[in-house]
């Protein structure tokens, strides 16, 4: 069975893979230099164009035809012509081409993006997150778990997902980014926190009475003030374990530090 | 006594179709009054109006069960396609007229109970999606939500069943497929897609039932069960429900366009083959566009967003016949063609604002914020409820024998039209931002303002809740003291439902049976002013 959803699946990506490949912002498997949410940006602008022409195109028609066509007096029938047979085809056939055409050009993009988005870079710093009724809890490991979520700045930062009890849904939306969270499934998403400040994240899948009452900071902090932050907390947490950080805290300074500041 | 045995116990589809239509526009009015609640209570940040947020959240679970499973599918698969298909088809009724009169008693009792909801203690609070775990341990009480879903789905299943019947075989002796009308080919459609895929949802919340009720475990991960699983089975039928919605809003408008313009349809084969039975057949691969951000296979997501965009394509057939049937037409404006030129306008708008929805990677961020619920009101919502009450004064004549007022019917169009435009426009706005849907406060975005929008939304809810009760006001009080129609075929029309039967029309809708020739359209006018 899966092999034939697979079969039906992997036809409809083909249809879709040659304007892809076409498509030529495609970036090697490490190339980081689009981070989601410039991507989502552009790839928003691009697709409000893409409606936005067909949509004043379509609108201004059917409103000069309102007006246009309106009886001038009783009795009288439109008059729209016979479509021969050829014509009927064609009017049938062409705008579903350029529909088609259309779907093909935003599926590629899409895709593009989509490969970004879901991609982790090797060097994220990976940070598990348990939601509940109604708060966040954000698990750096060694002990240390807070109910803020403080990144270092320039290191993309993956987030590990799972919940205790209903679902939730974890958005970040400076960094364009969303998954759900829920019981029995780890999820995950990444972003990059480009530049320094505090942002907001809030729960978008019904979870009950709190549902609009869980946010969550999302602090992007210097390098250096991230690790004293986490030595910080790794002290206060107790009983500390022996194993000294290994990966995560030596990462950010060995990331690429884009500062703006 | 005799308005007991002749509604209560009628077999008439006319008579069964208004039934749907007093039940659904009682939803549609009990939950557009929880519209305005919570368009009140968004107005600003934090809990002013109602006390408390579960309070809020059975509001938002009843407006959208009610608006949906109460208002819009009853409205267009019950009332509309109960008035109108036999009618227009030539038949003296439906082919199993008791079954059609169980299907709407069985949707009343769905109404009714869905109105309980405000008066049992632990109120349903479960969204009209029931996603479980929530579902299962909320203390609301689930199991309303469960009988509402089956006693409306039962009447959708045995409506579906008698109409499919009705159009293969009742049609009018001579009536090809090809000059079936453009309203009964599309919900003919829409009747195809409820058969098959209703009895997935009614499967869905029974096992919601037995896991809140019984203890069986099909949504409980920590018993080997899986939450994703309802969310599938869910969407498997909740998004064709879309299409349920969808058809016959569309046909309504062809046959309004058409008749008001004077012309005929536009590429009428392309319409039914290409956009009708396409839609039938891509509605059940698309699903997975509403668990863009649950977790599914990367791969499957990418693949759903192929299918989901080539909706386009058959909907674009349907979208350039009825742009088409437009071109050098000779349009006479009424209160039905009004609503009708509206749907050219909400169509375009729903649907583009799809298009970034139905991209994977776009609804990352876009999805469950008030752009989502922008985009679904205006195309899903507005779109067929305009169409239902373009039709209700279409063949108010024919319902009634009278006219509808038309000075308050166009009043409340402007309002309605106006209202609509004001309340969604801001929450696409904000929805791109950030703003979540079902939230009551909204504090945390303060830096943001969003409270300005809100306000906006909320005057425009105003509008059309007063546009809304003038439309409701006028149909009751011309139903009742409107001016009688004199003319059996007040707008021109050749469908059969005009030409040969009364307005209002008998029991056994034609005075004579029907049969047409080899010629006849529904479309066709020659003998128009003749």
């Amino acid at each position: 069975m899966k092999r034939i959803y697979s079969a039906i699946w992997g036809g409809l990506l083909a249809l879709s893979a040659g304007p892809a490949m076409a498509s030529t912002a495609a970036p090697a498997r490490n190339d980081y230099s689009v981070s989601p949410n410039e991507g989502w940006d552009t790839l928003w602008n691009t697709v409000l164009l893409d409606i936005t022409v067909i949509g004043v195109v379509f609108g201004f028609a059917a409103l000069y035809m309102l007006f246009k066509y309106k009886a001038s007096g009783p009795g009288q029938i439109g008059k729209l012509p016979k479509l021969s047979r050829a014509q009927a085809w064609g009017f049938a056939l062409l705008p579903a081409a350029v529909f088609m055409a259309d779907d093909f050009y935003l599926s590629a993009k899409g895709w593009t993006l989509w490969n970004i988005y879901r991609r982790v870079p090797e060097n994220a710093l990976e940070v598990k997150l348990v939601a509940r009724q109604w708060q966040w809890e954000f698990d750096y490991g060694q002990g240390v778990k807070t109910d803020t979520l403080v990144v270092p700045q320039g290191q993309p930062v993956v987030l590990r997902m799972t919940a205790e009890d209903v679902i939730h849904s974890y958005f970040i939306p400076h960094f364009r980014v969303k998954e759900d969270v829920m019981p029995g499934r780890v999820t995950y998403l990444w972003f990059m926190p480009k530049d320094l400040g505090t942002y907001v994240s809030v729960c978008t899948e019904f979870c009950g009475t709190g549902h609009s009452n869980m946010p969550a900071d999302v602090k992007v902090v210097p390098p250096g003030e991230f690790q004293a932050w986490f030595a910080s907390n790794r002290q206060a947490a107790a009983p500390a374990p022996a194993a000294a950080p290994a990966a995560d805290p030596a990462a950010p300074a060995a990331a690429p530090a884009a500062n703006p500041s | 006594m005799s308005l007991i045995k002749e509604w209560v116990f009628t077999t008439d589809h006319k008579r069964v179709g208004i039934l749907y239509l007093i039940g659904s526009i009682a939803a549609f009015a009990v939950a557009g009054l929880m519209a305005l609640i919570i368009r009140a209570e968004q107005y600003n940040s934090g809990l002013q109006i109602v006390d408390t947020q579960d309070t809020y959240n059975v509001f938002l679970y009843f407006h959208g069960a009610a608006m949906i499973l109460g208002f819009l599918i009853p409205g267009l698969t019950g009332f509309m396609a109960n008035f109108i298909i036999p009618l227009q088809i030539g038949a003296r009724d439906v082919a199993f007229p008791r079954l059609n009169s169980f299907s709407v008693w069985l949707f009343w009792a769905g109404i009714i109970l869905a109105l309980l909801t405000f008066v049992i203690p632990d109120k349903p609070d479960v969204m009209w999606t029931g996603y479980p775990p929530y579902s299962v341990t909320t203390a609301g009480n689930t199991a309303f939500y469960v009988f509402t879903v089956h006693l409306i789905g039962f009447a959708s299943i045995l409506a579906s069943i008698n109409f499919i019947v009705t159009i293969i075989y009742m049609r009018a002796p001579g009536m090809g497929w090809n000059q079936l009308p453009m309203f009964s080919w599309c919900t003919f459609g829409a009747f195809i897609i409820q058969l098959i895929f209703v009895p997935v949802l009614a499967a869905a919340v029974t096992m919601l039932l037995l896991d809140k009720y019984v203890g069986t475990n099909f949504f409980n991960p920590t018993n080997g069960g899986d939450v994703l699983l309802y969310q599938n089975l869910f969407w498997f039928y909740s998004h064709p429900a879309v299409y349920v919605i969808f058809l016959p809003a569309m046909g309504a408008l062809y046959e309004i366009v058409s008749t008001m313009g004077k012309n005929p349809v536009f590429n009428y084969k392309a319409a039914v083959y290409g956009g009708v039975c396409g839609i039938v057949i891509v509605a059940g691969e698309v699903w997975v566009h509403h668990l863009y951000v649950a977790g599914m296979p990367d791969w499957l997501r990418i693949g759903q967003m192929v299918t989901t965009l080539l909706i386009s394509v058959p909907v674009g057939f349907m979208v350039i016949s009825l742009w088409g049937t437009l071109y050098r037409a000779a349009i006479t404006y009424n209160i039905a063609m009004l609503y009708a030129a509206a749907c050219f306008f909400l169509v375009l708008l729903g649907g583009l604002t799809g298009i970034p929805l139905a991209m994977t990677v776009l609804t990352v961020n876009l999805s469950e914020t008030s752009f989502v619920h922008a985009h679904f009101h205006f195309v899903m919502a507005i779109f067929a409820a305009f169409a239902v009450f373009g039709s209700v004064y279409f063949w108010f004549p024919k319902m009634t024998g009278r006219s509808a007022d038309t000075k308050l019917g166009v009043l409340a169009f402007w309002l309605n039209n106006i209202g609509v435009q004001v309340t969604f426009w801001p929450l696409f706005i904000i929805g791109l931002q950030g703003m979540p849907r079902r939230y009551a406060d909204y504090d945390m975005f303060a830096g943001l303002n969003f409270e300005k929008y809100h306000h906006i939304s909320t005057y425009g809810a105003i509008l059309t809740a007063v546009g809304a009760a003038l439309m409701i006001i006028n149909w009751i009080w011309s139903a009742a003291f409107g001016e009688k129609v004199k003319n059996g075929n007040p707008w021109g029309s050749n469908g059969l439902e005009w030409t040969h039967a009364a307005c209002p029309a008998g029991p056994g809708n034609f005075p004579e049976d029907v049969t047409v020739g080899p010629e006849w359209s529904a479309y066709d006018y020659s003998k128009f002013g003749k």
